[in-house]
């Protein structure tokens, strides 16, 4: 069972491991990326966030039975003109959340040349998803749930349909994310950093390092 | 980290550094900076020989009586204050180094963004917002801080570079907390503030940043931003009329006046 923003030690002990891992957020500008996040993060639809500098960078932890996930997200601006700049971003992701809107068919074309992207030029063992946003808008769907599932199949990705606005499978995808990612052998080991505050307020980084005990 | 909380430990770090058990740690360190001074190197070396020195040097000095209790945090303070007493020192021999690109480059982006004054925000679809003068102002002001002599440990810049972008990111807080205010939103803000602010070295500080901040010190939520800027940096030195929302003809009028004006 997954659960939110909570610190990476149990009650019972600090026995758990703690992985950090990149993720990589791409889909065209619209589609509810940001939303997608924030309810993952806040587990509200909208709210203000206090401990980062804005949206576009979010971190949160997911309890696994014997490992807690740390998820530093990386938000992309989604609109064509800054394509190209997209590999500066998903350069070093371990997982990718590719997003489109179930009611905009182009946005499903666009987070098709997302995925072979990043299957051509991501680290090749990057887990990706593929989340069909706004799921609460099936009255005016487009994109069905169908082909979407089978091209995920065909292609060896996670799949699910999502809705920021009405809470459907956020955490669940996230979930299945962290459940997927190899919990052994990710990222860099973490000595105590001292990172630059923006707002002047001290976050103190976890100091366990990927995957300590 | 806050900025007082940086200066105390620095502070604190060579008021240390200054007694007697610290002599031979002192002569290494001066040492380390003459024979740097004097020995010709291309940037990438320059990187690594700094970088592994403090290393060394920290590992060193966080087993000296004087840090040792200080456990993990010491180390990490006294590499820190490490970083930014050598460089300080090195500073002009390893910022816009002469056997690299980086002047070129510098002036390159320089000419880009005042070519690009005719670009107003509505070419990169941010929407009209009353206090987006006010925020690209304060925003393109602390940019400008990079280049002042007060901050030149690659902490102190990089801190520049979030303060900048920070300012924009609270101006989306602002007016977009309903919808939530990503990547999509904020590009576009570090992007116009660029072209505005028309930097003169910042291909040299975003490198030098990148050569001497160590990796394990730009990570997380620091390194997204190195990236956001280092992507708007990238997306002024490779624009042509596809990047804005404008006509190719309205684009080329406005370069050639730009270029005229130059």
């Amino acid at each position: 069972m997954a659960s939110r923003g909570g610190s990476a030690h149990r009650a019972n002990g600090s026995r758990d491991k703690i992985c950090h891992f990149k993720l990589v957020l791409l889909g065209e500008s619209g589609v509810g990326k940001s939303c997608l996040v924030l309810r993952f993060v806040k587990g509200e639809y909208s709210d203000h966030l206090e401990a980062t500098i804005g949206a576009a960078f979010l971190t949160q932890t997911v309890n696994l039975d014997d490992t807690t996930v740390k998820f530093e997200i990386w938000d992309t601006a989604g609109q064509e003109r800054y394509h190209s700049l997209a590999p500066m971003y998903y350069r070093g992701a371990q997982a990718a959340v590719v997003v489109y809107d179930i009611s905009d068919g182009d946005t499903f074309v666009r987070a098709k040349n997302w995925v072979k992207e990043l299957q051509r030029q991501a680290s090749p063992s990057i887990v990706i998803a593929l989340a069909g946003n706004k799921a609460d808008l099936k009255d005016i769907r487009k994109v069905h749930i169908e082909d979407a599932q089978s091209y995920a199949e065909d292609n060896g990705l996670l799949f699910m349909e999502t809705s920021a606005k009405s809470d459907q499978n956020v955490q669940e995808l996230f979930l299945a994310i962290a459940n997927k990612l190899p919990k052994s052998a990710s990222g860099s080991p973490r000595t105590g950093t001292l990172e630059p505050n923006v707002s002047d307020r001290m976050r103190q980084q976890g100091n366990g390092g990927c995957c300590k005990s | 980290m806050q900025m007082d909380e940086y200066y105390r430990n620095n502070a604190e770090f060579l008021d240390r550094m200054r007694h007697i058990t610290c002599f031979d740690h002192v002569q290494r360190v001066k040492g380390f900076v003459a024979e740097f001074l004097s020995t010709p190197q291309n940037p990438e070396d320059a990187s690594s020989t700094v970088r592994d020195f403090v290393e060394e040097m920290a590992g060193m000095l966080s087993d000296h009586q004087l840090w040792r209790e200080d456990g993990e945090d010491g180390y990490a303070q006294v590499s820190e204050s490490l970083e930014k007493f050598l460089l300080q020192r090195l500073y002009n021999k390893v910022f816009t180094p002469l056997d690299s690109t980086d002047a070129e480059d510098d002036n390159q982006l320089y000419l880009s963004t005042r070519r690009l004054q005719f670009i107003t925000p509505d070419h990169l679809d941010i929407p009209s917002r009353p206090l987006n003068k006010v925020a690209f102002h304060l925003a393109a002001e602390e940019l400008a801080k990079l280049d002042s002599s007060k901050f030149s440990s690659p902490w102190e810049k990089l801190v520049c570079i979030l303060n900048s972008i920070s300012i924009l990111s609270n101006l989306l807080k602002h007016y977009g907390a309903d919808e939530g205010t990503g990547a999509d939103e904020l590009l576009p803000y570090i992007i116009y503030t660029l072209i505005l602010l028309s930097p003169k070295h910042m291909y040299s500080n975003l490198r030098y940043v990148q050569r001497f901040r160590s990796e394990s010190k730009l990570r997380s939520e620091a390194a997204y931003y190195y990236t956001q800027m280092e992507s708007a940096v990238l997306f002024i030195s490779n624009a042509d009329h596809k990047s804005f929302t404008i006509s190719p003809d309205d684009f080329a009028r406005g370069m050639r006046e730009g270029r005229r004006s130059l």
